[in-house]
């Protein structure tokens, strides 16, 4: 068991550092290459759910929907999709009785493969974790892979032109704004937060539309870093801007404002806080569409 | 700051203890009799009789270990059950069957801990205090091993030091149960001549469980005898022991002679 | 009298000597962390200096938060460990950290506005919520040591099974609690430090004002009381200080647990004797040991770059110096176990209500297997029809958790019989947390290894932590209490970790979560076979000790003078114990509440002696666990919630019920 997993995952990583079209290497080994599944197609992880919506599939199910209007909102999920369960222990006995032709899942969901092949094939989509990489790049490949395998390569290549030239025009946009480096955080209580850096979705999405990432200490494998509020005292570069991700939990500003150390933060004197509104952060292509434009849009209006 | 209460023999012995109607039992089980009983002052009074006779349990609630299921004890005519925890503890002193190891404490500290009901939580350890303690340890015979561990003590030792506590409680009665249980004989006869000493130096009403008739016989002022929950004698070793009233007590023959040195009744199973 | 009070018995090495040490050594590294800072200080003009502003307000309010958060851990611990004679009590026994978990998940789900009013209060809201549970349990019996203990652990282990689900269910909105649960000491301000002092300090100085009625605890309750000293009255208060204490603390910076049940160890085992003593020491040790932790920990994040939250830290340093001072660890002045008032039991022994109970058990096992809910959420028995596809899911779920909750109950009746302590349960010694450490290790080296992978990861580990059992306490001729103590300091080790994962927003910390929830979702038929046929040879073996464990609990002095090997025998009735847990363990993860319980079922059923109350066990433990693993399945439909969580949420109310009435 241990072995044939291995396997997976090292052949998966490498495939991520090749470019979009290598995504059809793999495709002989799987049951359905090449030929659009007739059948239901079941999505384990929001990113490959929004992802299928974006490319005119309807997942017939997905795991954890119930907190997809929370987390995701946009694309809107039709309402007969089936709610699956959640991703750690989906919910077998529904899924073997959708008799689903085919099943997506992550790498970080491996270890359900014994319990969901006798049911139906698995394609696993890999954009986060072991193997690094960038992770704007590593959705783009996963995006074609999954036209490729829905029989929807149109719609793929015609999503990931949209993608492409809407990440061009905030990069236009976003010259003319000529934004200081800018650190994204997210908070979660008054002492303490998350900052997205290399090599998550934000970062790749602010290197693709040519905006400084102004945390650059190495993250996590999922792209963030819990840091003490304090550790924000490290960003002493000129004219740096604080985007704050929402949720903000309730008890922070006021906490904020009775502290003198962030008083004293230079993008704080300086009045460059701002918060902008959630995206999800274990996202693909659609994810980093919609981070763009909203931080494009931010910035815009801050300017 | 307190008065101790000397004994005279002029005056008739005054009352320490008495019960009233005191009964007790458990799921409907009678431990106790209603029971009128009462403990003459600056006397040493036993309470004898077989296991499950009920003489602990009176003692225990004499010494307000245990609520009586009915009646009132006094003390000093008054009810003992309406008086504050430090007060009941600076007149009366008691010493469970089962005593602690103790362990961790050196014999003078765990005297000490008998003027906890005159300084209390918060008060100061006075000069008194430490007075009392140092006299306790030397009336008692204990001040040579007196920065010693208590559980490296013998058994005999151990007991000294916890009556050592009781006198630096500085009470006017003793309450006692079986203090000589595990000891051999020397060591119960020098326990016992030791009560009876403060006792009488101290004018110190003492209510003693014996189990053994004899020791009673030789130490006490006063029997009391305790069958099923029901006080079935009461009297001076003199009058008490017989061999009627053995035989009611312990339910076997048994008879009486005379010590051939202290001319005390001495009994013996026939 | 003070003098005398300081003064150490030769051998000992000196609480002052630590205390010294430790500060010594806390304050190298405070200066080692601070230099580079210190060294910019005056580069930046002097409006604002960054380096000023750091140590101003966020190193120096960290140091102040950390020793005021030590001396408070530490005082607390060692009120606990006097009131309640018990050396393994300490600020989570009484369920103050479970509460405060409790209290900020509902809060951050249920009630954000109430988060905005402070998170503080919340938390605290929840350690009085659950400390007044369980004094009004504890009220019933006089609190005693024993009623406190156990409604306390039973009450933490509710709590805690209660916010896991939650956090389960609602995994992403639970960042900030992994904080909270792993205690980080970061500072931007002084309003943490200057917050606790003046709370902290009064209830210092009750908790000095009671040293003295506490010291004559040690010659006995009976002679204590005789003294007029109000036994039950002075517990309560001393209690509620320590709950006081920690609870401010936990409230302000999250769980820093091992504080409490180390320093004073480390006190005592200094050589300070007297209560005095320490209420002095253990709280001045306490102080330079959180803050050399949490100098260590900013030294090492500064080499790991990322977020190492100190509570977590802590039980990481803890555990391994307990296990070190552990042969130095005297028997703790323990009070005597209180006689059990025989009780008319629940069902009476006779043949009629065996058949009984055989009954419920078959017709619990068929709803466990037929009984469902389809797709839409109807409820509905399962047609014969559909028995080819269904079974075989269902059915190696069902049998695993009977075999593993008969395990379980059986390890726990065998130990708390062994120690002669109601609080013993498998998970106590050490066993499930070595197999969950296994499982943590597979995720590193294999990021999401396959089920079978991490199970035999946990296997190694629970050899592992079996053998180590046995090499400590072979020392100690299988001393229970050192068994029990080794086996907290290994759970404690990792609590830890999972706390250093989870509060780094590791994802991976969500797979150890669940796998601790104690899920059967991972049995497949082969595993639950195996587990059925070890649950048989092994309860067999166990039921052949019953002489032994008739024999053990009136202390290892009459066992051996009857003739009982006495250290073999404890040897391989802990050898015993530790297979049928990581058996257990393998199969529905280490939350072993089951192991607590049954063994206390069976005894509240009448079930006395040995064999009976073996069986018993078994019996309501593989029992419960069936009707648990079905909860779990269907109460949040589709989503399924971990067998062993779903135990302790319905059990633990079910097990006070039967404390309550033993009152009565």
């Amino acid at each position: 068991m241990s072995s044939k997993t291995r396997f997976r995952s090292t052949g998966i990583t490498r495939r991520g550092l090749l470019g979009g079209l290598a995504g059809g290497l793999l495709l002989p080994r799987m049951a359905s290459a090449g030929v659009a599944p007739t059948g239901p197609v079941v999505a384990l992880e929001y990113g490959i759910a929004s992802t299928m919506l974006t490319l005119g599939a309807v997942p017939a199910a997905v795991a954890s929907l119930d907190g997809w209007q929370k987390w995701v909102v946009e694309p809107a999920m039709p309402p007969e999709v089936v709610d699956l369960g959640s991703a750690w222990e989906v919910n077998l006995e529904i899924l073997a009785g959708m008799r689903p032709e085919l099943i997506l899942t992550t790498p970080f969901l491996a270890f359900l493969r014994p319990k969901l092949e006798p049911i139906a094939p698995i394609v696993s989509i890999d954009v986060y974790g072991a193997g690094g990489g960038d992770a704007l790049e590593r959705a783009i490949d996963e995006t074609v892979k999954l036209g490729d395998i829905l029989g929807h390569q149109q719609q793929a290549a015609a999503f990931l032109g949209e993608a492409q030239a809407l990440f061009e025009d905030c990069a236009t946009r976003i010259r003319r704004l000529r934004p200081g480096p800018i650190a994204v955080v997210s908070f979660t209580d008054q002492r303490h937060a998350r900052i997205h850096g290399r090599p998550g979705l934000y970062h790749s999405v602010m290197q693709r539309i040519g905006v400084e990432n102004a945390w650059t200490v190495e993250t996590n494998m999922w792209g963030f870093q819990t840091i003490g509020i304090e550790e924000l005292g490290r960003l002493q570069a000129d004219r740096t801007r604080l985007v704050v991700m929402e949720p903000l939990p309730p008890d922070v500003p006021a906490a904020l404002e009775r502290s003198t150390l962030w008083q004293s933060l230079p993008f704080v004197r300086q009045k460059q806080v701002s918060t902008m509104p959630a995206v999800l952060l274990f996202g693909m292509v659609e994810e980093a569409r919609r981070f763009a434009r909203l931080l494009t849009e931010h910035l815009e209006r801050l300017a | 700051m307190h008065t101790t209460l000397l004994k005279t023999d002029t005056e008739p012995a005054q009352t320490a203890f008495s019960t009233h109607g005191v009964s007790f039992s458990v799921e409907g089980r009678m431990l106790v009799h209603p029971l009128d009983v009462a403990f003459r002052a600056g006397e040493m009074s036993a309470l004898v009789g077989h296991n499950g006779s009920g003489k602990s349990t009176l003692l225990k609630m004499l010494a307000r270990q245990i609520k009586p299921t009915a009646g009132t004890v006094r003390f000093d005519g008054s009810d003992i059950a309406a008086m504050p925890a430090r007060a009941f503890a600076r007149s009366i002193a008691y010493l469970p069957q089962d005593t602690s190891a103790a362990s961790g404490m050196t014999v003078r500290e765990l005297v000490a801990c008998g003027r906890y009901p005159w300084h209390g939580a918060l008060g100061r350890f006075s000069e008194t205090d430490r007075e009392k303690t140092e006299e306790a340890l030397k009336l008692t015979h204990v001040d040579s091993f007196a920065d010693r561990m208590v559980d490296t003590l013998s058994g005999g030792e151990r007991q000294r030091v916890w009556i050592a506590m009781l006198v630096a409680q500085d009470s006017r009665c003793l309450l006692l149960d079986e203090p000589t249980s595990a000891l051999d004989i020397a060591h119960q006869i020098d326990v016992l001549s030791l009560i009876r000493q403060l006792s009488h130096s101290k004018g110190l009403s003492v209510v003693i469980v014996l189990h053994d008739i004899n020791m009673a016989a030789r130490f006490c002022d006063h029997i009391h005898a305790l069958k099923a929950g029901r006080l079935i004698a009461a009297g001076d070793p003199q009058s008490l022991l017989n061999a009627d009233t053995l035989k009611d007590i312990y339910g076997i023959d048994m008879d009486v002679t005379e010590h051939p040195v202290l001319k005390t009744p001495l009994a013996y199973v026939v | 009298m003070t003098a005398r009070s300081l003064s150490l018995p030769a051998g000992g090495f000196g609480a002052p000597a630590i205390v010294l040490l430790l500060t010594a050594a806390a304050a190298f590294l405070a200066w080692q962390n601070a230099a580079p800072s210190l060294a910019a200080w005056g580069n930046a003009p002097a409006e604002y200096d960054p380096a000023r502003m750091l140590l101003l307000y966020s190193t120096l309010p960290r140091m102040a938060t950390a020793l005021i958060c030590g001396a408070a851990l530490a005082l607390s611990g060692t009120l606990f460990q006097q009131v309640l004679r018990n050396p393994l009590a300490s600020p989570t026994t009484l369920g103050v950290s479970a509460g405060a978990s409790l209290a900020l998940s509902l809060g951050v789900l249920f009630a954000p506005a109430l988060i905005g009013i402070g998170r503080d209060l919340v938390a605290l809201a929840g350690s009085a919520a659950a400390t007044a549970l369980i004094f009004a349990l504890g009220a019933r019996r006089g609190f005693s040591p024993f009623s406190l203990v156990l409604s306390g652990l039973v009450v933490s282990l509710w709590c805690g099974a209660f916010s896991s689900i939650l956090i389960l269910l609602n995994d992403r909105y639970m960042v900030s609690l992994f904080i909270w649960g792993a205690g980080s000491l970061a500072q931007q301000s002084w309003d943490i430090p200057l917050g606790l002092l003046p709370r902290i300090g009064l209830l210092a100085v009750l908790a000095v004002a009671m040293a003295r009625p506490m010291a004559l605890l040690e010659i006995g309750e009976n002679s204590a009381g005789a003294l007029g000293l109000s036994v039950s009255q002075l517990r309560l208060a001393a209690v509620a200080v320590a709950v006081g204490l920690a609870g401010f603390v936990v409230s302000a910076v999250g769980v820093i647990g091992f504080i409490g049940l180390v320093a004073p160890a480390i006190t005592r085992l200094a050589g300070a004797r007297r209560v005095s003593s320490q209420l002095l020491w253990s709280p001045l040790i306490g102080a330079a040991l959180l803050w050399f932790t949490d100098e260590s920990v900013k030294a090492m994040a500064g080499v790991v770059s990322d977020f190492l939250p100190t509570g977590a830290v802590t039980a990481v340093f803890g555990s391994p110096l307990l296990l070190l001072l552990l042969p130095r660890l005297k028997a703790m002045h323990r009070s005597v176990p209180e006689a059990r008032k025989p009780l008319p039991p629940l069902i009476t022994p006779s043949s009629r209500n065996l058949i009984l109970v055989f009954a419920v058990f078959a017709v619990l096992l068929a709803g466990a297997l037929f009984f469902g809910r389809t797709p839409d959420g109807r409820w509905t028995w399962l047609g014969a029809a559909e028995w080819d596809a269904v079974l075989p899911m269902r059915a190696p779920r069902v049998f695993a958790a009977l075999g593993a909750g008969a395990m379980l109950a059986v390890a726990g009746t065998i130990l708390q019989r062994l120690t002669n302590n109601d609080m013993a349960s498998p998970e106590v010694l050490g066993v499930s947390a070595g197999a969950t450490i296994g499982v943590a290790i597979s995720l590193f080296v294999f990021v999401s290894p396959a089920l079978g992978v991490q199970i035999g990861f946990a296997a190694v580990g629970a050899v592992v932590i079996i053998a180590v059992i046995f090499v400590l306490g072979m020392r100690s001729g299988f001393a229970p209490e050192r068994v029990l103590l080794a086996g907290i300091a290994l759970g404690a080790m990792l609590d830890a970790f999972i706390g250093v994962l989870a509060a780094s927003g590791d994802p991976r910390a969500l797979t150890l979560i669940r796998w601790m929830g104690g899920s059967t979702y991972s049995v497949d038929a082969e595993s639950a076979t195996t587990v059925c046929v070890l649950a048989v040879v092994f309860i067999l073996l166990a039921l052949a000790t019953r002489r032994w464990l008739d024999l053990l609990p009136l202390g290892a002095v009459a066992a051996r003078e009857l003739g009982i090997p006495v250290s073999s025998a404890r040897g391989l009735l802990f050898l015993l114990a530790a297979v049928l847990s990581a058996g257990a363990t393998l199969v529905v993860g280490p939350l072993s509440f089951v192991g607590l319980m049954a063994p206390h079922l069976s005894r509240e059923a009448g079930l006395t002696r040995a064999l009976p109350q073996l069986l018993g066990a078994a019996l309501a433990g593989g029992g419960l666990m069936v009707l648990a693993d079905w909860g779990g399945r269907m109460m949040a439909f589709p989503y399924q919630m971990p067998a062993g969580l779903v135990s302790a949420l319905v059990g633990a109310p079910f097990l006070i019920f039967l404390l309550l009435r033993r009152r009565a």
